[in-house]
């Protein structure tokens, strides 16, 4: 009790513009995998990442095309949860635009290409445009915290959406619009398109990685722990909240831009709650705030998907209900639990060591 | 010109009911609940299906309310409350789950065609001069939404609404001081079942309702809920009344294809000029 | 100007003045905190965390001014106090909680990191330079305020541990003004050893730093500064040596006055 009240009375002592910000990211940092330490776990990590992407590299090789293009469809869920996840999870602002920022990617790609941009190109030029547009999202990060900003950013998502269904001469409006398929010569679309994607799910989780796990990632976590407290350790909270949405913009529309490149026609429904949701969910399931969540987060969800489809009528409540399931049994996420399980053996083993001496 | 205002009217009511279910939710339990319109929505079918079966229409009212309450509560023991301590991202997603799994709940039970629950006025309407009709639908909405609006105020004036605004104001003192953070929230789920039952009960008396309806009632009730900074009831009120006249207007003199974006231009205005809602630093600074 | 120099001020409070609401929180406190340590004491809320939010920029004064080394720190925001050479601790130690002890070091080093998150991110040796000097500096300061185990994630420590490393990540900017806030609550006698030990090595190599210590175990102040200033229902009561203010009676009626009304 006297221990509570001391920590209501220190509190209280806190500067004032600390409470709301502090409580908005308190939640979220569930868990964050811990920096490397050592260079070696650094090397092993890079033996494993040649490995995973050779072993990815061969799919197209040896398996058929849905297996393809399922395995294609994940690794762009997975980028789409990198950026979800850098906002969401490590800077702590449930920013809920990311679907549309998704739309932005791939309808700015397709009209790119339409407009004679070599496709390739329009990946980088359709992020810059969602970072821009993030950034403008984000704008409310200054004033609002927590679920005001939520209901902000997603009002300001659907919005982007309806635009989308309104410039009917550039996107076909709610009737959708058809999207030419870059190719690379000699092998078929489906694998094309693969190798696409997965050179960039492998640049952009290289580079994630390295800036996440650096003082940028640092940073972002001081920010979504501490709040307006960082001022006091020369970092402006406010400008790494803005850089989080435009970096998370950005990684949205890239992936958004292969997404067009996998389902060959876009229409503006499919990027509303029904996609939003699914996102929400993989960041979710990956654990917020995690390095490679992303992965197993999108993973988890194609697997549902498409476990589902034959469910048919049935699909959204089997949906909502694993849902529910999943967070009532597992607050922080599916990776949670790996690393409560990896936390106890490490205790384990410590308590041993400590017996031993 | 006054038909128009009196359906926009109508419309806010509900807009502006589910705003108040969806800020007494947020004030006690901290959570924007998704779920607030397919709350409603189950309620309202359970009494639909009791009036088809030829229970009497008020007992069928009455039952529709209960589950409204009932549901409200077993939403917070059985799912939210373990989870507050995860911070707000559990909390939200549970809710998004939560709307899921009720929305293919009543698709599964009762199909997805659109239903009413006719009252006892349901077509009748009172001429009021110049060849003008009034729906008695139309003005059981508004009077109930009246109604519900200072009934709720009033609650917030009591031992129990007191003690929650204690809580929506600083969480750990409140707990220090002795009020059962649980019992509240508890209370206050079920207040908040209570009025989205009521507001879909009213859509259905008037309209038609089904699985497709919820969505867009509950982005209005949050619209409305914005427009009152999630805090106050006031502004929360007047807001979904207001945004109701402004939809029925754009519907009727621009497009009824623009009214959602109308709807979502309203919350960035408001988010942007006035991120506390526009009636901060009015007279009633929140009941 | 032939006198031995007195040292110059690095912080000076002038007339400063707040209130919250009609609660006069600081009412004219007037100080002048010099190199080495300065001890701030006085009673439960008596205005010294609000002395060190008008410091350190989280709070303006209503009246008064504050200077840092003769420039105004008035109307700049925390970071930008920060930038100037401001660090602090927190009365509740405010980490990252699953990010190593170590790490939340380095988060406290902004000013002397070189390189922008864009030469971070391509991977250039000078941003990889800049880590690893920052990140061995960190170990230093960990291990000179005796933590042990400083790659564990900062949640495992307990709270006394947790202000070891606040105070380390304060230090990793190299202020010339630290604000400390009670660094000893909460740290069993062996620490609060490594503690004095550490900050001594500290100012030993750091002798223009100023750093002020708000702290109620006064035994720490008395081994630690040669001057403390007392606080009492915001006004600056008496200042001097600690030994000479803890014996002066009007201190101790204002402890002894403010314990018997606050009961603890």
């Amino acid at each position: 009790m006297s221990e509570t009240a001391q920590q209501v009375a220190a509190a209280k002592a806190v500067p004032p513009g600390d409470g709301p910000s502090g409580l908005a990211g308190a939640g979220i940092a569930a868990n964050t995998v811990p920096g490397r330490t050592t260079g070696g776990s650094s090397t092993r990590t890079g033996i494993i990442a040649i490995i995973v992407l050779l072993a990815l590299f061969a799919v197209p090789f040896v398996a058929n095309t849905y297996v393809v293009f399922v395995v294609s469809l994940t690794l762009v869920y997975a980028v789409s949860t990198l950026g979800f996840n850098l906002l969401v999870g490590w800077s702590g602002q449930i920013g809920l635009a990311h679907a549309a920022l998704f739309a932005v990617g791939a309808y700015g790609s397709a009209i790119g290409v339409e407009y004679g941009i070599p496709f390739l190109l329009t990946i980088p030029l359709a992020g810059i445009v969602a970072a821009v547009l993030a950034l403008v999202i984000g704008f409310p990060a200054i004033r609002l915290r927590g679920f005001f900003l939520a209901i902000a950013t997603l009002a300001l998502g659907m919005a982007i959406v309806e635009l989308l269904t309104m410039a009917r001469p550039l996107t076909g409006g709610g009737g959708g619009m058809s999207v030419n398929v870059w190719s690379l010569p000699g092998i078929t679309t489906a694998a094309s398109t693969y190798f696409v994607v997965l050179a960039v799910a492998a640049i952009m989780f290289f580079l994630m990685r390295r800036a996440l796990l650096g003082r940028f990632g640092r940073t972002l976590q001081a920010v979504r722990d501490l709040g307006q407290l960082t001022g006091s350790l020369g970092v402006s909270a406010l400008r790494y909240r803005l850089v989080a949405f435009a970096l998370s913009g950005f990684i949205a529309a890239v992936a958004g831009t292969l997404y067009g490149q996998l389902q060959t026609f876009i229409f503006p429904a499919m990027f509303q709650m029904n996609l939003l949701v699914p996102m929400l969910v993989m960041v979710f399931v990956g654990g917020a705030g995690s390095m490679w969540g992303p992965v197993v987060g999108a993973a988890f969800a194609i697997v549902l998907i498409e476990f589902f489809q034959d469910l048919g009528d049935q699909q959204a409540i089997a949906y909502g209900l694993v849902l529910m399931l999943a967070i009532s049994v597992l607050p922080g996420g599916l990776t949670s639990l790996a690393r409560r399980v990896g936390d106890s053996r490490f205790m384990a083993r410590l308590r041993r060591r400590e017996v031993a001496e | 010109m006054l038909q128009t205002i009196v359906s926009g009217l109508e419309s806010g009511s509900w807009f502006a009911l589910l705003g108040l279910a969806i800020v007494v939710v947020m004030k006690a339990a901290d959570v924007p609940n998704f779920a607030m319109a397919e709350m409603g929505l189950v309620a309202t079918y359970v009494g639909i299906s009791l009036a088809a079966a030829g229970v009497p229409f008020w007992i069928a009212v009455l039952a529709t309310l209960i589950t409204g309450a009932v549901i409200g509560v077993l939403i917070d023991i059985a799912l939210m409350r373990r989870l507050s301590s995860y911070g707000h991202f559990p909390l939200l997603l549970m809710t998004i789950g939560l709307t899921l799994a009720l929305n293919a709940v009543v698709g599964l039970i009762w199909g997805h065609d659109p239903r009413s629950f006719p009252a006892p006025w349901t077509g009748a309407a009172v001429q009021i001069g110049g060849g003008v009709a009034i729906g008695v639908s139309q003005i059981v909405s508004i009077i109930v939404g009246l109604i519900g609006a200072v009934a709720i105020t009033a609650f917030f004036r009591t031992q129990v609404g007191a003690q929650m605004r204690a809580v929506a104001e600083n969480r750990s003192t409140a707990r220090l001081i002795g009020v059962s953070a649980g019992r509240l929230s508890a209370i206050a789920w079920a207040v908040g079942g209570f009025i989205a039952a009521v507001t879909v009960m009213l859509q259905a008396q008037s309209a038609l309702v089904s699985t497709l309806s919820p969505a867009s009632l509950i982005i209005y009730g949050f619209v409305a809920a914005t427009m009152g900074g999630f805090t106050s009831l006031l502004g929360t009120f007047v807001g979904g009344l207001a945004l109701g006249v402004i939809q029925q207007f754009v519907g009727a003199y621009i497009s009824s294809a623009v009214q959602f974006s109308v709807a979502l231009l309203v919350v960035f205005l408001v988010l942007i000029l006035r991120p506390e809602g526009f009636t901060k630093g009015m007279v009633l600074r929140d009941v | 100007m032939t006198t031995t120099a007195v040292a110059t001020p690095v912080v000076q409070f002038v007339d400063v003045q707040k209130a919250f609401g009609g609660n006069k929180v600081l009412v004219d406190v007037s100080l002048d905190v010099r190199p080495g340590f300065t001890g701030l004491i006085g009673p439960n809320g008596a205005g010294k965390t609000t002395c060190l939010n008008v410091v350190s920029g989280y709070l303006q004064p209503d009246a008064g001014d504050v200077r840092l080394a003769g420039q105004s720190v008035l109307g700049r925001a925390p970071m930008e106090v920060a930038r100037m050479g401001v660090s602090r601790t927190f009365q509740t130690p405010r980490l990252i909680p699953n990010l190593s002890a170590v790490e939340n070091v380095m988060v406290g080093g902004s000013r002397h990191y070189r390189h922008g998150h864009l030469a971070e991110l391509l991977g250039l040796p000078s941003a990889r330079r800049d880590e690893r000097v920052q990140r061995e500096r960190a170990y230093a300061l960990l291990e000179e305020l005796g933590l042990d185990h400083p790659d564990r994630a900062a949640n495992a420590f307990p709270v006394g541990s947790q202000k070891i490393i606040e105070v380390a990540r304060a230090l990793l900017n190299d202020p010339v003004l630290l604000l400390l806030d009670e660094p000893a609550a909460g740290l069993g006698a062996e620490d609060v050893d490594r503690l004095v030990n550490g900050l001594n090595a500290w100012t030993a190599r750091n002798p223009e730093a100023a750093v002020m210590i708000i702290e109620h175990d006064l035994e720490l102040i008395s081994r630690l500064c040669p001057t403390a200033a007392v606080l009492h229902f915001g006004r600056i009561i008496t200042s001097g040596a600690p030994k000479d203010v803890l014996r002066d009676p009007v201190v101790v009626e204002a402890y002894l006055g403010a314990d018997v009304a606050a009961g603890d």
